[in-house]
């Protein structure tokens, strides 16, 4: 049996994977982020790599040796209403107008913090510490332009399978490959499959 | 040694909102009740009204059978306008009865037209107080009834207000719970953060004694650690699963049988009300292609109304008790457990009773969530087939010395339960889990 | 250049884990923070949670400095099909939060409990001899 910490498809190895798709400059996409001030929606289906790209995003402008990095924060929006309100009101506390939001899980937000967040709606539930940047990732448009739409495909699932599991035999890979279609190309489903087989 | 982020500064994810629940519920509460009153309540009320009305004679002037077309198909009503005198004075009304003006049905139509034929004078029933009022026929209208249908939907929203209240009562149980727990627990825990769920609370403390004096091993420029110097001690945002737990326990169901039935019943009645409304309007309307697409949800609706019954079964089967002669046992060590069954218990087939270790795992990424439970230790303590075993029963057994105690962290958790099966032939069998805690060797069950 | 010395990374329960950070040519204005955690790794999201840390001003640009921790009596390593929980000693600059880690094992016997794998489809067999009373 692999224990827990080597198997590869592990969460904590999944979710160090980088997000790749073909002719992706990170540098030109920072760029074109920039010309859209820093407001933008990440859209795409389930597990094509939305928070992957986010967490890229924020790794990268954390990191003090480009000379794009900014303040930024991410948030995960969390599943309970309790907590999130908790968090929000630290992320209140924490930013500054100047800081760059980083939103996983956009659509669990209330319409009333969808707004402000937006920096919409009533002048009464505006927050005028909310950082004006703001990127998040979402299934369907919200009001923001998209600054990448993320999709995927089987070549790409086939290259982050072999960089997670290098000497995966090839019936692994077929099996990853019929997940693939029948998880509609969810390819963070694909390896959560996986991770039994192993 | 390898660099990288660090693991501790990262932020972890983890409810339920019981609060849109509740909303929600109560939008299916007053539908259902406005609904009820329009179609039943205030036809019934003009009805027993009408009661006390004057006969008079009319005439009818027009009786037609009214067809409207619309997206869904045609809908028939009966157009009947008729005339009477009252007190001296001529009056004219279409407002036949107090039934439901419109129906898919072209017969029910018909027939009220072919019951008032134009040119003919039936009796009519005129509001005294207000002689523009009156009916032709003045009893209840059987098709009211069909609104009964709103029930369903009563009784989905009382039950959606029902979980929502407990919901949020237990919430705010384990609040103030917590907030004593809390309190207690301040004058021996001196400081606390919960990485996993990024709330923080600090507060130092300093370590004298135990920190005091050179590290023999220690280089002339080591800058050591110095009395006083503060080192924070965090409090557990992960439960001890054990608290509380030490001596005798009676275990606890991990879910009621009433619970799930109601469950159940719930889905299958808001589902089968739904799908039901669809599939027989589009049936009367002969929308053939319509019903044979519906047939798919009607089919999933009987699966639940199955999955319903089958757990409408199980409340009659025997009620199982589980007690431990401690509830916060160590690995290695022995625990009394015992069994009793109430209810018709020579019904069951075999009685078996094993201790199952799981892992338990919750994959949180963007708005998905995954969960998924592997078995790591089942430990068979009694499989027995007389009435007399059956009904009161007790085992020793030995939690094994290498093995992990509870944990629960937001989304990683060991679990340790008592599962009772009970094989019954043709009826639902028995299958109760009641959880227990393992403790780690060397904490008493009131240490968290 | 940082570096976590332990004498040992074996644990039990209770036992004073101590060891000595040492840096050399760091920056001005770095702090470090020592840290006792514990992580999951595995199928799940991760869980992780500090239990004690220390925190290390440094005033020179080399130098080293001992710490002292007493390991907890829970929660146990432990390594399953699913889950595995791991203690480390994070070293964590500050402020840019990058961290050097040193995994360690806080169990009874100071060995990691490794949880068995059962054949699910053998569901019961019948109970040890003399179990029943």
């Amino acid at each position: 049996m692999i224990p827990a910490r080597d198997n590869p498809f592990a969460s904590h190895r999944v979710e160090s994977l980088k997000y790749r798709y073909p002719g992706f400059d990170f540098d030109d996409a920072v760029a074109r982020l920039e010309q859209m001030q820093w407001r933008a929606a990440i859209l795409g289906p389930h597990g094509t790599g939305k928070t992957t790209l986010l967490l890229e995003l924020h790794r990268y402008l954390q990191n003090s040796n480009n000379d794009r990095s900014k303040p930024s924060r991410i948030w995960f929006v969390p599943r309970d209403r309790s907590s999130r309100n908790q968090q929000w009101l630290e992320l209140l506390e924490e930013c500054s107008p100047q800081t760059i939001l980083l939103v996983d899980g956009y659509e669990r937000l209330s319409w009333s913090k969808r707004l402000q967040l937006l920096g919409l709606g009533p002048t009464w539930i505006r927050q005028s510490c909310l950082p004006k940047s703001i990127v998040v990732t979402t299934h369907r448009p919200v009001g923001l332009p998209v600054w990448i739409h993320t999709t995927s495909n089987s070549t790409t699932m086939e290259e982050l399978l072999l960089e997670l599991h290098p000497t995966a035999s090839p019936e692994t890979i077929d099996q990853a490959r019929k997940l693939f279609t029948t998880r509609r190309g969810n390819i963070r489903d694909v390896f959560w499959k996986l991770y039994d087989s192993c | 040694m390898n660099a990288a982020k660090a693991i501790s500064s990262s932020p972890a994810k983890r409810g339920t909102p019981w609060g849109c629940l509740l909303v929600f519920g109560l939008i299916f509460v007053t539908v259902a009740c406005g609904g009820l009153v329009l179609m039943i309540g205030m036809p019934l009320f003009k009805t027993i009204q009408a009661q006390r009305w004057e006969e008079r004679t009319s005439l009818i002037l027009k009786s037609e059978v009214v067809t409207s077309r619309d997206d869904d198909g045609s809908v028939y009503r009966p157009e009947i306008n008729f005339e009477y005198e009252y007190q001296g004075k001529k009056y004219r009304s279409s407002n036949w009865s107090t039934g439901f003006a419109s129906s898919s049905f072209k017969g029910a139509a018909q027939s009220v037209v072919d019951r008032f034929p134009v040119g003919s004078e039936p009796p009519c029933f005129v509001n005294p107080n207000d002689p523009s009022q009156a009916l032709l026929d003045r009893s209840f209208q059987k098709s009211n009834l069909f609104a009964l249908f709103m029930l369903i939907f009563l009784a989905i929203g009382g039950g959606l207000m029902w979980v929502a209240v407990r919901g949020i009562a237990t919430q705010w149980r384990q609040k103030r719970d917590a907030a004593n727990k809390s309190a207690e627990q301040t004058s021996f825990v001196s400081a606390s953060t919960s990485t996993s769920s990024s709330h923080k609370s600090t507060s130092r403390i300093g370590v004298e004694d135990e920190l005091d004096g050179d590290q023999g091993e220690d280089d002339g420029d080591d800058d050591d650690l110095e009395s006083g110097e503060d080192i924070e001690k965090y409090e557990d945002d992960v439960d001890a699963p054990w608290y509380g737990l030490s001596g005798p326990q009676k275990l606890e169901p991990t879910s009621k049988r009433l619970h799930t039935f109601l469950g159940f019943l719930f889905v299958a009645l808001f589902w089968n009300g739904i799908s039901w409304t669809i599939f027989l309007s589009a049936l009367f309307k002969q929308d053939w292609f319509t019903v044979a697409f519906l047939l798919i949800f009607v089919g999933i609706g009987a699966i639940m109304i199955y999955a319903a019954v089958h757990h409408f079964l199980k409340l009659f089967n025997p009620t199982v008790s589980v007690a431990l002669s401690n509830g916060a046992v160590c690995p290695g060590e022995s625990v009394d457990l015992a069994w009793e069954l109430v209810g018709r218990v020579s019904r069951i087939r075999e009685l078996r009773v094993t201790i199952i270790g799981e892992e338990v795992v919750t994959y949180v990424r963007g708005t998905n969530t995954s969960t998924d439970r592997k078995i790591f230790q089942r430990i068979p303590v009694a499989s027995v087939s007389t009435d007399e075993e059956k009904r009161f029963g007790s085992a020793s057994i030995t939690i094994p010395p290498n093995t992990i105690h509870s944990f629960s962290a937001p989304n990683n958790k060991i679990e340790w339960s008592v599962e009772v099966h009970g094989e019954i032939a043709w009826w639902p069998d028995i299958r109760e889990t009641m959880r227990f805690a393992v403790r780690p060797a060397a904490i008493s069950g009131d240490q968290p | 250049m940082i570096e976590v010395q332990l004498s040992k990374l074996n644990y039990q329960p209770g036992e004073t884990i101590e060891g000595k950070f040492v840096w050399k040519q760091i920056g001005k204005g770095i702090r470090f923070d020592i840290r006792l955690i514990w992580f999951t790794e595995g199928k799940g999201t991760r869980d992780h949670q500090t239990i004690q840390k220390q925190l290390i001003e440094p005033i020179e640009v080399d130098g080293s400095k001992s710490f002292r921790f007493v390991a907890p009596t829970w929660p146990h390593s432990f390594s399953g099909q699913f889950i595995s929980l791991r203690w480390a000693i994070e070293a964590v600059e500050l402020p840019s939060e990058e961290a050097t880690t040193v995994i360690l094992v806080i169990a009874p016997e100071g060995q990691e409990i490794v949880l068995p794998r059962i054949d699910e489809s053998a569901k019961f067999t019948k109970p040890i001899e003399g179990l029943l009373r």
